[in-house]
């Protein structure tokens, strides 16, 4: 098939579409009113993991080059189904990496973490280590875990920030987020979770992160550059 | 053929009286404005998501959705930019969330058959424009994500290259490089199915 004839019969494929295309149903906006512009809603979507919200076109194609970003305004409430989170198995520190799916990175200058959970009911599996003061560093394979995650800003706001070179998500304040995972059942389940001293969320080395409770922007970029190679 | 089509979709896209007014006042609140504002870009919005999605009820969710989501950001669209592209980034974003959430990527080349079955059927030549449909939208769901919207942008929304790339993030010599992959992987898929 020569090209022209390829081009051509996308060109009419697109036109047979049109027959089926919608008109807008501008009724759907009195379902769903605009929100203030402090209340801003990012979904996250990744193949594996994650996130993003931008602050301007240019930041939010840096990080949808890497996140596979997604912008919305409005995540509206939980759907029906959506459980309480689960911690995991705590696991001894001690025994973690044996545990652990795979190389378990941690702050080392923190010391050793309080506790250690470890999810086998996903795909692929998840880690997180439990320091203290609420800080949280949860981890998974990026290539193993499919997730979807949302996260809702309730106050202050989220951008993209780096950490030495790596382009990573910062959300300030309190916000609620959904985790959409595989089970290791190989069924969808959908975990809702809340966060209250900021979250930052980045890729490296085939690992994601979450870090959670870290209070301020700028101690999360101090400790997640303090993460293990 | 593909100038006449170039033309009778440029019409309306070009078209930029009321635009400035339908914005304002939609941003004011005003949902018949706003409906007014995108309804010149309504086909060209279900084309993409059509692509991405494997068309049918999947293709109209990504694209009632995308409208909706966008009406909700409105606050943040810069006055003066292009409308259009700021819009279609939108939907194609919510023609993956939909594609991924119900993680279809492995049916989609089924699903983009099954999706188009429901049409009722009709004349020798409808049949035969269905089929081709099946046949195209089948074939692009079975090449990577970023392919299809590339292959979508320039010939389902007849983009120029310069606002596809701006659309996907790239360069405008990377899109056209990714353009001209994806029309080999396409070919090679419409091929096997032709025999």
């Amino acid at each position: 098939m020569a090209e022209h004839e390829l081009e051509l019969r996308l060109r009419v494929v697109g036109r047979e579409l049109d027959a089926h295309a919608p008109t807008f149903d501008a009724g759907l906006l009195r379902a769903a009113p605009r929100r203030r512009r402090t209340r801003l809603v990012v979904a996250m979507a990744c193949a594996l993991a994650l996130v993003g919200v931008a602050a301007s076109p240019a930041a939010l194609s840096a990080l949808r080059h890497l996140f596979d970003v997604d912008e919305v305004t409005e995540l509206g409430p939980l759907a029906p189904g959506v459980a309480a989170p689960f911690a995991g198995r705590s696991i001894p520190v001690d025994m973690l990496q044996a545990s652990a799916p795979f190389r378990v990175r941690t702050i080392s200058a923190l010391g050793t973490p309080e506790d250690a959970r470890v999810r086998d009911d996903i795909t692929g599996g998840m880690v997180t280590l439990v320091y203290g003061g609420g800080l949280q560093l949860t981890q998974w394979r990026t290539s193993d875990v499919s997730a979807r995650i949302a996260v809702v800003p309730v106050q202050g706001s989220a951008e993209d920030v780096t950490i030495g070179d790596l382009p990573a998500l910062w959300i300030g304040g309190t916000s609620r987020g959904t985790f959409t995972l595989i089970g290791a059942d190989g069924a969808v389940h959908r975990e809702s979770f809340d966060v209250g001293n900021g979250v930052l969320l980045w890729k490296d080395a085939g690992m994601t992160f979450l870090l959670q409770g870290a209070g301020s922007q700028a101690d999360a970029l101090r400790l997640a550059s303090q993460v293990d190679h | 053929m593909a100038s006449d089509l170039s033309f009778e979709l440029a019409l309306p896209l070009s078209s930029r009286e009321g635009e400035t007014e339908f914005l304002a006042r939609a941003k004011r609140g005003d949902h018949e404005a706003y409906a007014n504002l995108v309804r010149p870009h309504e086909r060209l919005a279900y084309r993409v998501a059509a692509a991405i999605t494997g068309g049918g009820a999947d293709a109209e969710e990504a694209m009632q959705n995308g409208f909706v989501k966008a009406y909700r950001s409105l606050h943040r669209f810069r006055v003066g930019a292009a409308f259009r592209p700021w819009l279609l980034r939108i939907v194609v974003n919510e023609a993956h969330n939909v594609l991924r959430a119900e993680r279809r990527h492995t049916r989609l080349g089924a699903r983009a058959a099954e999706q188009h079955r429901v049409a009722p059927a009709g004349p020798d030549e409808a049949v035969i424009a269905r089929e081709e449909v099946e046949t195209v939208l089948g074939a692009l769901a079975r090449l990577s994500e970023p392919d299809r919207l590339a292959l979508a942008l320039r010939y389902f929304a007849e983009l120029p290259d310069t606002e596809a790339a701006g659309l996907v993030g790239t360069s405008t010599e990377a899109y056209r490089v990714r353009l001209a992959r994806a029309r080999k992987r396409l070919q090679a898929e419409l091929e096997d199915v032709d025999g």
